[in-house]
């Protein structure tokens, strides 16, 4: 865990199966086939959700957002980890097996 | 062209002009509330969201309730193109071709950001003598007509498909999200006779995934048209899904923007198929509301004795109304439905005169409002009754 978050930072997440993701007038949307469930993400938010892809770990998706943004690299830290952990709680993003 | 400021704000959102129609600095609630309510009847709300953002300068209460409008819509198309996938990768698997028609095609076609499109189902022409076979390969995706008034759930997919019918009845998916209609033509019953259908699929051209086709931008506007001066026009009243009119202007201007039309093949096309009439209102009232018509087609598709005063009543009465401003189409329309008005809008069977009487019974019951509305604006009524039967008169000369 890290910082009281669900997700470790050493860890790879992934987008769940049948969400469906769409750029919409500078937003994100995203429809949970499963139930109708929708989501608009922000600039900042679809950028941490393509780089979600099973791939990455956490810390390596921080780490390329503290280069994109000139932000301190703790408070990087802390958002990625709240946002992750939202979209988990929401089944839009789940942990990459392995 | 006189304008209300809340529709002059709509027309600036759907053709801008290089100085705006209307400055909405200073409205007051009840105006944004008005313009809210018009966008929200003509299904112009993410096409309102879309013009207001990026300016910055509308209320942040009426950004917000378009944003959410414009976000749900975004959703649901994402779901019906989704759907629309599985539809026409099932229909391809089994031989059928799917040529789009109306909302799914205008979305994939004309308009660059699809969530602008509001669509309630989807709507896929295949050829005639395959309709069957295509209800019976979307029954296995769960698509099913509801049954008809004292009918059990049928399990057999050959559908109701009168002679006059140029659709199938909808068929509904497990989920109860979404509709497909099946079109085996693009016109109803009495509507051009000479329309080849058999034109439209050789005008179609394949998707990008190559799976179906879509309309010519030529076929586009027609069949826009044909529904802009066939059931737009009038409209039922509190039946929020028919929309208005003012919607079908948007669509003929986003295709004039974003696709190549023939005009020379268009004019053509309409005249062979003595559809001048109805394409020139409609090409008619969105040259008057701004959109890049070229004059010289209007001047070739002109039915005789076309009065210029008469287009512009049309457009005042039947495209710049909402909500209970609506006018009827015509009083026959109101009193004395046709079968295939009852059978296909209200569920009747149409070979059993107690179905029919029922399905009588639940529309009139439905268009009790429809009446008062009208009732109380009897010189409007006579209007648009005098509207109607010179627009019939002009179709009549052609």
């Amino acid at each position: 865990m890290s910082g009281g978050s669900d997700t470790v930072l050493a860890e790879r997440v992934r987008r769940e199966e049948g969400i469906l993701a769409q750029e919409a007038h500078g937003q994100t949307v995203l429809l949970r086939l499963e139930d109708g469930g929708y989501y608009a993400l922000d600039e900042v938010g679809a950028m941490i959700w393509e780089l979600c892809d099973g791939q990455r770990a956490v810390a390596e998706i921080v780490a390329l957002l503290c280069e994109e943004f000139d932000v301190p690299e703790r408070i990087v830290q802390a958002d990625v980890l709240e946002f992750i952990d939202d979209l988990r709680r929401e089944r839009l993003l789940v942990l990459a097996a392995g | 062209m006189p304008l209300t400021a809340e529709y002059a704000l709509l027309l600036d959102a759907i053709v801008p002009l290089a100085q705006p129609r209307v400055d909405y600095q200073g409205w007051d609630e009840p105006g944004w509330g008005r313009t809210l309510q018009i966008a929200d009847w003509h299904r112009l709300s993410p096409v309102l969201f879309c013009h207001l953002k990026p300016r910055h300068d509308a209320p942040a209460a009426v950004q917000s309730a378009l944003e959410r409008v414009y976000l749900a819509n975004a959703a649901r198309n994402m779901f019906m193109a989704s759907s629309l996938r599985r539809v026409v990768d099932a229909l391809s698997g089994a031989g059928i071709p799917a040529l789009l028609l109306k909302g799914a095609a205008l979305a994939e076609t004309a308009y660059p950001d699809p969530a602008q499109r509001e669509m309630l189902d989807l709507d896929v022409l295949v050829p005639a003598d395959r309709v069957d076979a295509a209800s019976a390969t979307l029954a296995e995706l769960g698509y099913r007509a509801a049954p008809r008034d004292g009918e059990s759930p049928s399990t057999t997919m050959a559908i109701h498909l009168g002679p006059d019918d140029h659709h199938a009845p909808a068929l509904i998916g497990d989920e109860r999200l979404l509709a497909v209609e099946l079109h085996r033509h693009i016109l109803i019953a009495g509507e051009g006779r000479r329309f080849d259908i058999d034109e439209v699929w050789q005008r179609g051209r394949p998707s990008g995934r190559g799976v179906h086709l879509l309309p010519a931008p030529e076929d586009l506007l027609l069949h826009v048209c044909l529904h802009f001066t066939r059931n737009r026009l009038g409209g039922s009243y509190r039946r929020r899904h028919t929309g208005g009119a003012l919607g079908q202007i948007c669509d003929i201007a986003r295709i004039v923007e974003h696709q190549s039309v023939d005009w020379v093949g268009l004019a053509e096309m309409t005249r062979r198929y003595r559809l001048e009439t109805r394409i020139f209102l409609g090409l008619f009232a969105a040259r008057e509301l701004g959109v890049a018509i070229p004059g010289s087609l209007l001047a070739e598709l002109q039915p005789p004795g076309f009065d210029p005063a008469l287009g512009r009543r049309l457009i005042a009465l039947r495209v710049l109304r909402s909500g209970d401003q609506l006018p009827v189409r015509t009083l026959r329309w109101m009193f004395a439905p046709s079968r295939e008005v009852l059978s296909h809008g209200w569920n009747a069977d149409p070979t059993a005169t107690m179905s029919l009487a029922r399905a009588y019974m639940r529309r009139a019951r439905a268009n009790v409002p429809l009446a008062r509305a009208a009732l109380r604006r009897p010189w409007l009524l006579v209007q648009d009754q005098r509207l109607g039967d010179q627009i019939q008169a002009l179709e009549e000369r052609t």
